[in-house]
Formats: structure tokens, C-alpha cells, sequence
């Protein structure tokens, strides 16, 4: 049996991963691959727990996450589709309208 | 020996996390993701969540990914390969992960975990049986909600009009 640590390690160091891509990148379906790998290292840790507490609640969450996940993408693809044929790039510099 | 696997396969899907999360190429990028998704994949197996781990596969590898890289097939990119990273941001970015490592292990690992009812937590066969009963509710609105998200998508996509 997998200790529950083991999993918080993981899923904090995925986590991270995410976090560091989403601030040091520009392009932005490099920005989408880092939210699909924070969705995943949250998944890490229900699952474990899940299997290590004996209770499946963690995992019809996780099956829900990924649910979301995946309108997430339909959705955030569509916004960067529709985004390229106004700005011609995927720079996220240049997306800053917005801004205060 | 379970423990040692566990972290041999979280090695490997992290070090492919951090592949994709820094290869300037997207398209390769995209596949690395792939590969972290199937190591996350194979630690649910090793888990023996094998329900969540077959689920894994098909959804992250054989939509999410494969959504990606048909997106980025049709958008003509050019400027991606020059993309400017600064020291600074990388800087930052290294020392505000660090800090979310520091916070989630030092605020989560320790302490007492209350304990739900038990019962058996591997097979579609129990899964289902909670999904359907417990879960009805959420289970139905996330159906409506792939719905709204495959219209949204139409919506938004489609060329001007």
C-alpha cells in the first residue's frame, strides 16, 4: 500500500510543473497544455486517496474533472481558432486588450 | 517494489510534463503531454484504479491530445519557433512553483484523514453503481454541460456571422 505522502509529493510536483509553464510561457496552447497537466496532478491525488481511504467518491470526482477538462478544450480551442483569424498570432503579448 | 514502480513511472511523467511545458515546438510538445497522460495512466493501473486509468487513455490521449494537434494543424503557425523566453520570468516562474511544492506538501501531508464509509474501490461494476445512485444529479448536468460546451465551441469557431 501506497502511503498518502507519495501521492501529495507527486501531484504537488505536477502541479508545479503546470504552474511554471503557464508563467513563463507565450504561446498560448502552450498555456493549455500547462491547465491540462494542473487538472492531471489534482486527478493524481483524488485517485490515490481514493484507493488508499477505500472509497470511490475520489474517483467518480476525478471522472467528472475529466468531463469538464474536455469542454474545456473544445471550448479553449475554439477561442484560440477564433483568436488566430482576428490577430494572426498566438502570442499572448498581443493579447492585451483587456489589461488594465 | 509497488512504491519503487510508482515512482519510476512519476518520474517519467513528470519529467515529460516538464518536456511539454518547455519544448518550443507545440506539435512536439502536444506528444510529450501524450506521453505524461499514458505514465498517469499506467500509475492509476499500478493503483489499481484500472476504471479511471482506461478512462484516462481515451479521453486525454484520444480526444484532448488529438483535439490539440487537429487545432494546431489548422492554424498556420509561423512565429512559434522564436518565441522570447526572459531570465526573469523563468526566475519567477521557478521560484512561485517551488513555493506551491512548499505550500501543498506543508499543508497537506500531515494530519488525520476522515475515513468515508468502505467499500470496494476497483471495476467499472462499483464505479457505476455510485455514479448512478449518489451521483445522479452531477452525472446528468455534466452531460447538459458537454452539450453547452459542444455548441459554444460551434458557435465560437464558426467564421464570422
Amino acid at each position: 500500500m501506497i502511503s498518502p505522502i507519495n501521492f501529495f509529493a507527486l501531484g504537488a510536483m505536477l502541479f508545479a510543473t503546470g504552474i511554471f509553464g503557464l508563467i513563463i510561457r507565450k504561446n498560448l496552447i502552450s498555456v493549455f497544455f500547462s491547465l491540462e497537466i494542473l487538472l492531471n496532478s489534482v486527478n493524481v491525488i483524488l485517485v490515490g486517496f481514493s484507493q488508499r481511504m477505500l472509497n470511490v467518491d475520489g474517483q467518480i470526482f476525478v471522472f467528472f474533472i475529466l468531463a469538464v477538462a474536455a469542454a474545456e478544450a473544445a471550448v479553449g480551442l475554439a477561442i484560440v481558432v477564433s483568436l488566430f483569424r482576428l490577430k494572426g498570432t498566438l502570442n499572448i503579448d498581443h493579447f492585451s486588450s483587456l489589461r488594465w | 517494489m509497488n512504491l519503487l514502480l510508482f515512482w519510476i513511472l512519476g518520474m517519467l511523467s513528470l519529467a515529460f510534463a516538464i518536456m511539454s511545458v518547455t519544448s518550443k515546438n507545440i506539435i512536439r510538445g502536444s506528444v510529450w503531454l501524450l506521453f505524461s497522460f499514458i505514465g498517469l495512466a499506467s500509475i492509476y493501473m499500478l493503483i489499481k484504479a484500472q476504471f479511471i486509468a482506461i478512462i484516462q487513455i481515451i479521453v486525454y490521449g484520444g480526444a484532448i491530445v488529438v483535439l490539440y494537434l487537429f487545432a494546431i494543424f489548422m492554424l498556420e503557425l509561423k512565429d512559434f519557433e522564436k518565441e522570447k523566453l526572459s531570465k526573469a520570468t523563468i526566475l519567477a516562474g521557478m521560484v512561485i512553483s517551488a513555493f506551491t511544492i512548499f505550500a501543498i506538501t506543508i499543508t497537506g501531508s500531515p494530519g488525520k484523514y476522515l475515513q468515508g464509509t468502505i467499500q470496494k474501490t476497483t471495476g467499472a461494476l462499483t464505479i457505476g453503481k455510485v455514479m448512478f445512485t449518489k451521483f445522479l444529479l452531477p452525472f446528468e448536468l455534466v452531460s447538459l454541460l458537454l452539450l453547452i460546451a459542444t455548441v459554444g465551441a460551434i458557435i465560437i469557431g464558426r467564421r464570422s456571422g
